[in-house]
C-alpha cells in the first residue's frame, strides 16, 4: 500500500465515530415514530466495515463532510453553534434546512450521511423484524 | 476451499507460478463466457478473479454487508464530471452477475446496424447473425425466461397496471432464473441460488471441462514482449506474488473500468485506451401508495415499460433492501422516520438513459479515476425520464410521487404537473441524482489502428495475442441491459482464438 493510500485509509478517531452516531439520531429519530432505535452495539462494526471494504476515496471524503457538518451551521441564522453543540431538536432542523438547500454541495452530503444512517439502522435484526420479508412464494418454482 | 475454486488467494501466502494456454482476468459474464467457450474445446484455462467466492447459502442479507462482501469498494466508487455519480461494480466469483437484477436483452439489431455502418470490416468480423447464435446458446443454459406474475410482487404488477393505463408498451423482464420465490434479494446475491449468475453456470462448465479457477487474485500486469503478451502478473489477497504463464493468449475480462487500468499500468497505452467510456445512467423516482406494495420483495427486477425506448429511456421497478429503500425516502429527521413507519406502502421505479455523454478512466494513486460528462441532451432525457417515471406511478395508483429535481415541486400528484417537468425542471446536471451502469467503449474495436485499441478480431492491434473480451470492447452503448451482449461476443472472442 502507498503512502498515499495508508493516510487515505486511516480508521476513523473516536470522536468522529462519536459523531456519526449523533448525526444518525438525528437523520432517523425512529423513536418518534414508535420504530426500534438505532442499536447502538453494532455502530463499531459498522465503521470497521466502511474502514475496510469502501474505495480508498471515501474515508478522507467521510471525513470532510463530518468536519463540514460541523461547523456548517455557525453561518446560519438560527443556529450560531456546531451541529454537535446543537441540542437534538436543533440537529433535526438543521439536517431537514439543509436538505432543502439548493446547492449541490449541501445536498449530497445530506444524501451521503442519510445512506450511512439507512445502513447502519438496517443492521439491526430487531429493526428487520419489524418488516415483513417473507417472499412473495413459499415454494421452489421449477426450472422453466 | 469450493469445488468451484481451484486456489483462494487467501491461502496464498508464497509466491505462485502457474501456467495455461491461455489466461483470463476477470470471472463475470465476459470472462466465463471465454473460458466456458475455450474449455469445452479442450484449451488450458486459468480464470483469476479478484474478488472471493461465496456460497448462495452465505450471502449476506442486509444492503451493508452485501455490499462490502460483493461489490468492488463497497459501491463507493465515483465517476466525477458535471453531475458526479456512484458507478456499480460486483467483485466476487461470478462477477457482476452476482449482484445485477438478472435482467436479459438481446443485442439490438439497430445497434449492430450502425456499428456495422461506421465500420465495414468491423460488421463483417461479427456479423449479427454469429451474435444470434451465440445467444442462443447461452439463453438457453441460462434458463433466460419472462418473469412469471407469481413472483413479480407488488411493485412489478403495479407498473404493468400503470404502463396500461397510459397505454404505452411494457412487458415482464427476461431473466436468468430457475426457481425465483421472489426473494428480492438479487442485489444481495440470491440466497436461494435461482438466479442462474457465472458463478452456478458458465464458471462449473468451464471447470468441469479443466478450466482452473483463482480467486482473490488481482492483476496488476499483463506481461508482453515484441513477440507479444506471455502471461500476467499480480497479488494474491495474503500478499504473495501471483505469475500465470500463457502461451496461446491473454484475455482481458476484467470490465470497462478495470480493463483499461489495467492495460496503462502495463505500459500498453497505443490507441485510445481508457477514452471514449460510455455508459446508461440511470435516475429513479419514489411514489407512495395508500395500499401495501412490500417493495423489498418480489422479483428484483422484474418489470419494464419497453415504449419509451425511442425517448432513449428504458423504465424499470426496482427492488432493494431495506437500508436502501430508506434511502430513497423523501426527508429527514421527524419526516424520513414517519414515512419508515409506513416503509411497505413505497415503490421506486428507474430509468436507464441511452446516453450520448463520454469520459476517460485512468489509473490513479487510489484507485481508477473516471470522468463522465452529461450532454445537455442527456439531461433532457433524464429530466423527461424523471416525468414518465412519475407518470406511471401516478397512473399506477401512487398518491404522491416524489420528483427530486431542486426548484420543483417537491411533491406531485397531478399528471399535469409531472408533465410539466418538461418546462420547468432544472437543465442543470448536478439537479439529478444519478447512478451509472452499464459501461462499455474504453478499449473499443474497430478496424482502424489509430482510433481503436482491439481489431474486430477482440485482439489488441499492437500487442499479439492479447485479448480483450469484455465490454470495454464494445464501440458504443446498447440502450439495454448488456449482460447477453457481453456473453455473446466473449463466445465470439473466444472462437477468434480457436480459429
Amino acid at each position: 500500500m502507498s503512502v498515499v493510500e495508508t493516510v487515505a485509509r486511516l480508521p476513523l478517531l473516536p470522536h468522529e465515530r462519536a459523531w456519526l452516531e449523533r448525526i444518525f439520531e438525528a437523520m432517523l429519530p425512529a423513536e418518534t415514530a414508535g420504530l426500534p432505535t438505532f442499536d447502538a452495539s453494532r455502530h463499531a462494526d459498522l465503521c470497521r466495515t466502511l474502514e475496510e471494504a469502501t474505495g480508498a476515496t471515501f474515508l478522507p471524503g467521510l471525513r470532510v463532510m463530518l468536519h463540514a457538518l460541523a461547523v456548517l451551521p455557525l453561518g446560519y441564522a438560527g443556529y450560531r453553534r456546531t451541529f454537535f453543540a446543537l441540542p437534538v431538536d436543533g440537529r433535526r432542523a438543521f439536517l431537514a434546512e439543509l436538505a432543502r438547500e439548493p446547492g449541490y454541495l449541501p445536498r449530497q452530503l445530506v444524501a451521503a450521511l442519510k445512506i450511512l444512517a439507512c445502513f447502519a439502522y438496517f443492521e439491526s435484526p430487531f429493526v428487520r423484524a419489524n418488516f415483513d420479508l417473507r417472499p412473495v412464494t413459499r415454494a421452489p418454482m421449477g426450472r422453466p | 476451499m469450493s469445488a468451484l475454486v481451484h486456489l483462494d488467494g487467501r491461502e496464498v501466502r508464497a509466491t505462485l507460478r502457474m501456467s495455461a494456454e491461455v489466461v483470463v482476468v476477470g470471472s463475470g459474464p465476459a470472462g466465463a463466457a471465454v473460458a466456458r467457450r475455450l474449455a469445452r474445446d479442450g484449451v488450458r484455462v486459468v480464470v483469476l478473479e479478484e474478488g472471493h467466492h461465496v456460497e448462495p447459502q452465505d450471502f449476506e442479507s442486509t444492503g451493508l454487508r452485501a455490499m462490502a462482501s460483493l461489490y468492488r469498494d463497497m459501491g463507493t466508487s465515483i465517476a466525477f464530471g458535471n453531475s458526479p455519480m456512484p458507478y456499480l461494480q460486483g467483485r466476487a466469483v461470478g462477477g457482476t452477475s452476482v449482484v445485477n437484477g438478472a435482467i436479459c436483452w438481446n443485442f439490438p439489431k439497430p445497434v449492430h446496424d450502425a456499428w456495422a455502418q461506421a465500420d465495414r470490416a468491423l460488421g463483417e468480423a461479427l456479423p449479427f447473425e454469429a451474435i444470434t447464435r451465440a445467444e442462443t446458446e447461452l439463453e438457453a443454459r441460462l434458463g433466460v425466461h419472462p418473469t412469471e406474475e407469481h413472483v413479480a410482487g407488488q411493485k412489478n404488477l403495479l407498473m404493468a397496471r400503470g404502463a396500461d393505463a397510459l397505454g404505452v408498451e411494457h412487458r415482464p423482464i427476461r431473466r436468468n432464473t430457475a426457481g425465483c420465490l421472489g426473494s428480492g434479494r438479487c442485489l444481495q446475491g440470491c440466497p436461494h441460488g435461482a438466479k442462474l449468475s457465472m458463478d452456478l453456470t458458465l464458471l462449473p462448465d468451464a471447470v468441469r471441462d479443466g478450466a482452473q479457477l483463482v480467486s482473490g487474485v488481482t492483476v496488476t500486469h499483463v506481461l508482453s514482449d515484441a513477440r507479444g503478451a506471455y502471461g500476467v502478473r499480480g497479488r494474491s489477497a495474503a500478499g504473495a506474488q501471483v505469475e500465470v504463464r500463457a502461451t496461446r493468449a491473454v484475455v482481458l475480462a476484467a470490465s470497462a473500468i478495470q480493463t483499461p487500468v489495467l492495460l496503462r499500468q502495463s505500459g500498453i497505452s497505443q490507441g485510445p485506451v481508457g477514452d471514449g467510456l460510455m455508459a446508461h445512467p440511470g435516475v429513479s423516482v419514489t411514489g407512495r401508495f395508500d395500499t401495501v406494495v412490500r417493495n423489498f420483495v418480489g422479483a428484483t427486477q422484474g418489470h419494464e415499460v419497453t415504449g419509451f425506448r425511442p425517448e432513449g429511456l428504458k423504465l424499470e421497478a426496482l427492488g432493494f433492501d431495506l437500508s436502501i429503500l430508506t434511502s430513497r425516502l423523501p426527508g429527514v429527521g421527524l419526516e424520513l422516520a414517519r414515512r419508515v413507519a409506513e416503509l411497505d406502502q413505497y415503490a421506486v421505479y428507474g430509468a436507464a438513459i441511452r446516453a450520448e455523454g463520454t469520459g476517460k478512466v485512468r489509473p490513479g494513486p487510489l484507485g481508477p479515476l473516471v470522468r463522465y460528462d452529461l450532454t445537455e441532451e442527456d439531461v433532457r432525457k433524464a429530466r423527461r425520464g424523471v416525468r414518465r417515471l412519475g407518470e406511471v406511478l401516478l397512473a399506477a395508483g401512487a398518491t404522491e410521487v416524489y420528483p427530486g429535481i431542486p426548484g420543483f415541486d417537491s411533491v406531485v400528484r397531478d399528471p399535469r404537473r409531472m408533465a410539466a417537468i418538461d418546462d420547468e425542471g432544472s437543465l442543470d446536471p448536478k439537479a439529478y441524482t444519478m447512478s451509472m451502469t452499464h459501461l462499455f467503449g474504453t478499449a473499443r474495436m474497430g478496424s482502424d489502428r489509430a482510433h481503436c485499441v482491439v481489431g474486430p478480431d477482440f485482439q489488441h492491434h499492437h500487442v499479439d495475442r492479447l485479448y480483450v473480451a469484455d465490454s470495454s470492447v464494445f464501440p458504443s452503448n446498447l440502450g439495454v441491459n448488456p449482460q447477453l451482449p457481453i456473453m455473446a461476443l466473449a463466445h465470439l472472442c473466444a472462437e477468434r482464438i480457436l480459429a
